[in-house]
């Protein structure tokens, strides 16, 4: 037996996956194997260890709640995302097909009126705007729709924004830097519900963190520290 | 309810199904993400953030395949791209240091866990990987497969060498078989 295939017999015997007789051919060859023997015991050491040390340590209670606000705020009443279409509503289930009779029809009527029917523009032509730059990371802190989402970017070199956007309740906002400097002065900020505010600041440091600590009315608060090392990039 | 079906109801606008969804693979997911950041905060934003961008891009899910597999994909790579940003500033040995744990809360965890976590940590990202899959989450070998884009024969032979690879370093730890 070669040696690749005596690998995969302890494998497989040690995953629980063999046969009756194939354990009791590994077991032969360990008895009268050193090289087999210590294959076996080197392999049998890290099974016990997984199966001893691998455990499932429990998320932190709020990710959940915090993933659905989030993903509810990202989904304002009226948006039309592919993943949130509304329900349809089976009462007026027969609009689904005038209404956009009516639009071709009126659509037509346009065309004909303009005499310009092969004409078709982009539809950006004539706008203006500004695109901002994609966030380095984001995450929600606080319970379920009272949550508040912080989301930081890179700006310009070595300065950055944090957009912060309160929930459904208000909350006072602190902010504590380090190896940052903020250019708006230190101290708490309160934001009214739903209200977003953009800090801007400036990496001075190696290791740029802040640490955000939301207070709500009833005096419920919760802290988190945003690891900024994505600016060094 | 099945995977599809709660997909299907998602697709449809329904958040409730989504929030099936995320109490279904909340607690592997974010294991899967601590296993390979080794920090819960970095752990929890990667999973949050590989949440948002199923729903966000449920549209294009590829129904012929599981739903675990394609999250799974997106938590792996918003934890590899977090790992990586965080190897560019931060010395080597910070990164075999648990930023999630204290010496109070080293204390109190499973011994076994502890010294596990450690070895898991001298490991290549490919190998712990493949062992958190199999031995955290109680994959198959089809199951990793799929998970990770590679054959399942592939597989069998990176758990091989990553098992090997643990024991040396459980050996040079002091373990003994």
């Amino acid at each position: 037996m070669n040696p690749d295939a005596i690998d995969d017999l302890i494998q497989t015997v040690l995953d629980g996956d063999a046969s009756p007789s194939d354990v009791t051919r590994l077991e032969q060859m360990i008895a009268t194997d050193p090289f087999v023997r210590q294959r076996h015991a080197e392999l049998q050491l890290a099974f016990a260890a997984l199966a001893q040390g691998a455990k499932l340590e429990d998320p932190p209670a709020d990710l959940s709640a915090n993933i659905l606000a989030e993903i509810r705020r990202q989904q304002p009443a009226g948006a039309r995302t592919a993943a949130a279409r509304p329900v349809s509503r089976p009462a007026f289930s027969w609009l689904r097909i005038a209404l956009p009779l009516a639009a071709c029809a009126a659509a037509a009527v346009v065309l004909l009126w303009s005499g310009r029917p092969n004409t078709i523009r982009p539809a950006a032509e004539g706008t203006t705007g500004t695109i901002a730059a994609a966030p380095l990371g984001s995450l929600t802190l606080g319970p379920g729709d009272e949550a508040a989402s912080i989301r930081w970017r890179k700006t310009n070199g070595a300065t950055f924004a944090l957009d912060l956007e309160a929930g459904t309740s208000a909350v006072s906002v602190t902010i504590e830097p380090q190896d940052v400097r903020l250019e708006s002065p230190a101290g708490a900020r309160a934001l009214a519900p739903g209200a977003t505010e953009t800090i801007l600041g400036t990496v001075t440091g190696e290791q740029p963190s802040v640490r955000v600590t939301l207070t709500w009315a009833d005096g419920r608060s919760a802290t988190r520290e945003v690891k900024l090392s994505g600016l060094l990039r | 309810m099945d995977d599809e079906t709660l997909v299907q109801r998602c697709l449809s606008g329904d958040t409730e199904a989504f929030g099936e969804l995320v109490a279904r693979y909340e607690k592997p997911l974010f294991n899967a993400a601590l296993r390979l950041l080794r920090d819960r905060e970095e752990a929890r934003d990667a999973t949050q953030n590989a949440f948002v961008k199923a729903w966000q891009n449920l549209a294009q899910f590829d129904r012929s395949r599981r739903f675990f597999s394609w999250i799974y994909r997106i938590t792996l790579n918003e934890s590899l791209n977090r790992a990586t940003r965080r190897k560019r500033s931060e010395p080597l040995d910070d990164r075999l240091v648990d930023h999630g744990a204290s010496p109070a809360e080293l204390a109190e965890r499973n011994q076994q866990s502890a010294l596990l976590e450690r070895a898991m940590a001298r490991l290549p990202d490919a190998q712990r990987e493949v062992l958190v899959l199999r031995h955290w989450l109680d994959l198959s070998y089809d199951e990793i497969a799929e998970a990770i884009h590679l054959p399942s024969k592939t597989v069998k032979s990176r758990l091989f060498s990553a098992r090997v690879r643990l024991a040396e370093v459980l050996g040079t730890m002091g373990v003994q078989s």
